[in-house]
């Protein structure tokens, strides 16, 4: 979807709503996107009375909260970054705009290192992803997020190049605007995948 | 316009196909049949049929108000030529609203014995008969745990005895489902599922499996005999006892020993309680069906066959020929010879319990 | 000289022409491609379908072997639905909706030819394990365990999971697209509640796609998973294997919604045109739509009340069932309503819509009785559900589109359709229907389980299989004439005017078949039902109804879309086939994608 919401009908163009195609394609494509995760973590939820007796492989043995809010915290301070570099484009300053998402794509970059650290950690323990429900559903449905953050990096460091080569202009700000939704909302499902799979305790 | 006229003609005819067929229906041209749900034997089935008959009789008064009004307007208010436009009427919010709750109040007065019926046929009568039904592709085994006993694709209970049948399944899904007993439930790996019916009238009653389970759904068929208190008894003790044990130097007694030779093996899969080779083999496989009975058993294949003598005869030949998929391997010449097969039938065909013979 | 000019010209208009067809983001253009796919898998369904019922006209038949009749029952599912009911649905989005709401196009016109190809492609995938005798024959539900590796090895299943999944993309890119369509591009003037009711219900559609089509992906990927990269999730010992069952339906449920909601649709637009006078009650109309879309995800238990989840979980779904029948009654009140009063003019289009009302009712009869829990524990999984889905998705959504076929094929081609031969095929269809699908109850009520490919000759089932197979005979020959019409209409058809029968709404106002920016003006619209209100109501400088002069711009074609489909296609084909395909599927993904993004299209 990436590519897809950057074609077509851009600036200029008179809409029913006043919201540009463009956003709001971004927008019904985020509502959408609610259900993937939302069906995932519900999966996730519905097996969750089955984790607490998994024979050394629960997540009330593997996970490791302290780190994995750092990692939060990480993914937290990029949204941050996207801000800043946002607000600097629509004041002008391209090249602040390009050193505030280049911050925010390394940010995502080491939420991804992070996580990655994570899995190879609970591979080494024995915890595969056919091991059991644990394994499962915990690599899938982070997995499916990390997917979302590896697309939203790419896309990031794709509006820095383009900068340098002068297509993002402070006209053209929306398309980093619309970056942005995508970002924070990546970032707002990881709080909601964060609290429902590591901080609600497993009984 | 004439035209206009006829096409509506030809609309009365139309829809008067579907609502002749409808009056047909209450006129017995469906029903009656062994799987048929309106005839019914047990209170389970009963319930749903009686909760049935007044929304059946309701649908084809809502069916007629409509499709009376539907071809009457389609009638009365046709074009002719030279009509100018009717009144170019949006709507009337009072006829809307009186049309809203009209269909509400229509469907809560289905609803409250829908509920009532549910609670009824969910709710475990006192001191129910247990017996375990498990689903298996494709075929049916029924397990009599305080009995100490199982058999396969005929399931025996007494009558006026309320039965708890708990199920699940070794495989897929399945479906388990006496249309004359009792509505269905989906017996499911990993899950248990409860039917609860009492049987009023003994017989022999039909069903099988309704949900696809693959290959060979269409043939995982059971039957149920209802049996008198009293009979059932007895045929518990029988089951109890085990297989009848041939006598001496008898084509049954050869057929015995085929069982458990090499070539045919029988036991490797399939049970037969009491039956013990004269190596000390004992018959207790689970593979296959159960088969400590098969000899009183209607059907074989799990409905793929009548049982006849001659249907064994084929059916251990070729299991592939009239179920093909199921998991029975085939046996050539080379495995069982005619005359072994011959003897493994008439075995196989004296496996009956001996109220069975009384008959 | 002229001459071979003119014959070198046209030989090489032929090949322009081809690849104009390839490249086109025109939406007219795609809304006659997806007609004319959708028409083309609408009979291979068909075909599926005569054999399923040839199979079961006699008892203990041998015509087919049980793999082969379970591919065929489940690929006419499939077929039908995904490919024929969905996709024909699609050509009238395509084709009516822009034109309806005054806009010279879609809002993302190379994001419509990418779900166009899509489509195609996904299709192509679905069925082309006919050709290695691996067709899905799980059913088109695909209810684990059956469907997991252990019990459905092979590439049978990954067919099912695959071809569904590419195909998801397709549906979810052009929901997310006409979405953005009907909010963003309306005419001026045109408000929520001056939008004809076609383009309401496809907007109601578009939301349950958008909602809906998700929980079927990850059902999917969760099944994809499962069986290809050893995940648990519907492993009865580890996982659930009742979980594939809440996914499914609840995409499930929406899905039959958004199956019903578009003929809904053209039905709400055929009989207010052929009786002269308005929708009755358009806002019930439209708020009864919204509901049933917002009930709609709340009933999916309903298709699972003997999973066995207890007495109340039940006893919610089945009222929540019968809430949704409120709205749905409260529409064909409305439809009986249009006509009440009305000049009622019955060409084959209203023909079919007068009969959608009588069918759809049947339809929803029966689908009263079964959300009658009880009931359901009878009925489930009988033929008296066969009955009932087919009065739903046939006499209910194909009636409806072949009354939309009727109604704007003159819009479409530029010619009336034969009236004399669309008589002939109306009586056809709707006796050959009866008499496939009402004697489906008898046979429930006598117990036939669905989905079996033999029966005992002693049930009493022989008769109504007897005469269900002759329907279905009757129903193939009746559809046979449509295409023969179809064809003999476009060839030589009477050229019809821009305003054929009369109607009320904006595509009849620009010339029939459209030009290629469908308005040399973009409309102001003051009313609903505008185009009448401008016939009859407006007179002198009132009637002066279009907007100045302006720059028209029409976007270029790209092949990249097709591209990017063909690689996505590659992508899921690797699951089937080996994984070095989804390699190069994802490259070509990947290039397509930057292309698409940098590709100037202005």
């Amino acid at each position: 979807m990436a590519a897809a919401d950057q074609h077509s009908g851009h600036e200029g163009h008179h809409t029913t709503t006043g919201i540009s195609h463009n956003k709001l394609l971004m927008w019904s494509f985020l509502a959408s996107d609610c259900m993937f995760f939302g069906s995932l973590i519900m999966m996730y939820m519905v097996y969750r009375p089955e984790m607490t007796d998994l024979g050394g492989l629960g997540p009330n043995d593997l996970l490791d909260i302290p780190f994995s809010s750092l990692m939060t915290f990480v993914l937290l301070m990029s949204s941050l970054a996207f801000v800043l570099g946002l607000s600097s484009l629509q004041r002008g300053n391209e090249a602040g705009m390009r050193i505030w998402l280049t911050t925010t794509a390394l940010l995502g970059l080491l939420f991804l290192g992070g996580e990655s650290f994570e899995y190879m950690k609970f591979y080494g323990e024995g915890l595969s992803i056919g091991e059991n429900i644990f394994g499962t559903a915990y690599f899938v449905t982070t997995g499916f997020h990390k997917i979302h953050v590896g697309i939203g990096v790419i896309w990031l460091l794709g509006i820095v190049a383009m900068s340098y080569r002068g297509r993002v202009p402070k006209e053209r700000s929306e398309m980093v605007e619309i970056a942005g939704l995508y970002w924070h909302f990546v970032d707002i499902v990881w709080i909601v995948i964060f609290t429902f799979i590591f901080l609600v305790p497993y009984r | 316009m004439a035209g206009w006229i006829r096409c509506g003609r030809r609309v009365v005819l139309g829809a008067l196909v579907p609502l002749l067929a409808l009056a047909l229906a209450g006129c017995g041209i469906t029903g009656g049949e062994v799987q048929s749900a309106n005839e019914t034997f047990a209170d389970n089935a009963e319930s749903i049929w009686n909760l049935f008959v007044p929304i059946f009789w309701l649908s084809v008064v809502i069916f007629v108000l409509v499709q009376g009004a539907l071809i009457w307007a389609v009638i009365k208010f046709r074009y002719r030529d030279g009509d100018p436009p009717p009144p170019q009427l949006h709507g009337n919010t009072k006829v809307e609203v009186a049309w809203t709750i009209a269909p509400a109040v229509i469907l809560a007065i289905i609803l409250v014995p829908t509920i009532t019926t549910i609670a009824d046929l969910a709710s475990e009568p006192d001191e129910p008969y247990t017996v375990d039904v498990i689903g298996h592709q494709w075929w049916w085994e029924f397990e009599y745990e305080d009995e100490g006993f199982k058999t396969g694709n005929v399931l025996h209970v007494p009558a006026d005895q309320p039965i708890h049948l708990r199920m699940t399944a070794a495989d897929v899904i399945h479906s388990f489902y006496a249309p004359q007993l009792f509505g269905k439930q989906d017996t499911i790996p990993g899950r248990t599922t409860n039917i609860y019916f009492t049987p009023e009238e003994p017989g022999e009653y039909y069903g099988q499996c309704y949900e696809f389970c693959g290959l060979q759904h269409a043939n995982m068929m059971f039957r149920i005999v209802v049996h008198e208190p009293g009979d059932f008894e007895a045929w518990v003790a029988d089951q109890q006892d085990g297989a009848p044990d041939p006598e001496p130097d008898t084509l049954e007694a050869r057929g015995k020993e085929v069982f458990f030779q090499p070539g045919a093996a029988c036991h490797a899969c399939h049970a037969i309680d009491g039956a013990v080779a004269e190596d000390g083999t004992e018959a207790v496989a689970e593979v296959g069906p159960n088969l400590t009975n098969i000899g009183e058993r209607p059907i074989l294949g799990a409905g793929a066959l009548e049982n006849t003598p001659e249907n064994l005869h084929d059916w251990i030949r070729d299991p592939q020929e009239s179920k093909p998929g199921n998991e029975m391997p085939s046996f050539s010449q080379d495995a069982i010879s005619d005359e072994d097969l011959e003897a493994l039938v008439a075995y196989l065909s004296s496996l009956q319990s001996e109220r069975a013979d009384a008959d | 000289m002229a001459q071979a000019v003119a014959a070198r010209e046209e030989q090489l208009d032929r090949w322009a022409v081809i690849w104009d067809w390839i490249t086109t983001s025109d939406h007219k253009k795609i809304g006659l491609l997806y007609f004319w796919t959708s028409l083309a898998f609408f009979f291979v369904g068909g075909f599926l379908a005569l054999g399923v019922r040839s199979q079961l006209v006699v008892p203990n038949s041998a015509m087919m072997s049980p793999e082969v009749y379970n591919q065929f029952f489940t690929m006419h599912a499939l077929v039908m639905i995904f490919l024929a009911l969905m996709p024909m649905s699609a050509a009238f989005f395509n084709f009516i909706i822009p034109l309806q709401i005054g806009a010279r196009d879609v809002a993302f016109p190379r994001l419509n030819s990418f779900s166009y190809w899509v489509y195609l492609f996904g299709g192509l995938l679905l069925c082309s394990g006919f050709l290695f005798g691996a067709a899905p024959d799980i059913g088109w539900t695909g209810y684990t365990s059956l469907s997991s590796s252990q019990y459905t090895p092979g590439m049978s299943g990954d067919f099912y999971v695959m071809g569904l999944q590419v195909l998801g993309f397709s549906t979810v890119a052009a929901g997310l697209n006409f979405f953005v369509t009907i909010v963003n591009m309306r005419a001026p003037g045109m408000s929520l509640m001056r939008m004809p009711a076609f383009v309401w219900m496809s907007l109601v559609t578009f939301v349950l796609i958008l909602l809906a089509f998700p929980a079927l992906a990850i059902a999917l990927f969760a099944l994809m998973m499962d069986r290809n990269f050893d995940t648990v999730f519907f492993s009865a010992a580890d996982g659930s294997v009742v979980m594939w069952q809440h996914l499914f339906w609840i995409f499930g449920h929406p899905e039959v919604y958004i199956l019903i909601l578009p003929a809904f649709g053209i039905i709400s637009e055929v009989l207010p045109t052929f009786s002269r006078k308005p929708l009755f009650g358009y806002s019930f109309v439209v708020f009864s739509g919204i509901t049933i879309a917002f009930l709609g995800f709340g009933v999916w238990v309903h298709h699972m009340f003997t999973v066995g989840m207890g007495p109340i979980p039940n006893m919610v779904f089945a009222t929540t069932t019968m809430l949704i029948a409120i709205p749905t009654g409260v529409k064909i009140l409305n439809w009986l309503a249009t006509l009440w009063g009305g000049s009622i003019r019955l060409t084959t289009a209203m023909l079919f819509a007068v009969a959608f009302v009588g069918m759809f009712t049947i339809g929803g009869i029966s689908g009263v009785m079964h959300a009658a829990v009880p009931i359901d524990y009878w009925q489930h999984d009988t033929y008296f559900i066969v009955a009932h889905l087919h009065y739903v998705l046939f006499g209910g959504t194909m009636f409806g589109l072949i009354a939309g076929i009727y109604y704007w094929f003159p819009k479409m081609f530029g010619r009336y359709m034969n009236e004399a031969m669309g008589k002939w095929h109306f009586w056809l269809t709707l006796i050959g229907f009866n008499l496939t699908f009402f004697p489906m109850h008898f046979l429930g009520v006598d117990g036939m389980p669905r989905r079996i490919y033999t029966y005992p000759s002693d049930f009493g089932w022989e008769l109504w299989n007897l005469v269900a197979t002759i329907g279905a005979y009757l129903l193939g020959f009746a559809t046979l004439l449509l295409v023969i019409n179809l064809i003999k209409s476009i060839r030589a058809g009477q050229a019809a005017p821009n305003d054929p029968w009369d109607a009320r709404t904006l595509e009849w106002t620009t010339t029939s078949p459209p030009q290629k920016h469908n308005f040399d003006r973009t409309p102001q619209v003051r009313a609903r039902d505008d185009f009448w209100d401008q016939k009859y109501n407006r007179t002198g400088e009132d009637a002066e109804a279009e907007g100045p002069e302006e720059h028209i711009h029409l976007p270029p074609g790209s092949y990249i879309p097709l591209l990017v489909a063909f690689g996505l296609m590659l992508l899921g084909a690797g699951i089937i086939f080996t994984l070095w395909l989804s390699v190069i599927g994802g490259i070509i993904l990947t290039v397509g994608l930057f292309a698409w993004a940098f590709e100037p299209n202005d």
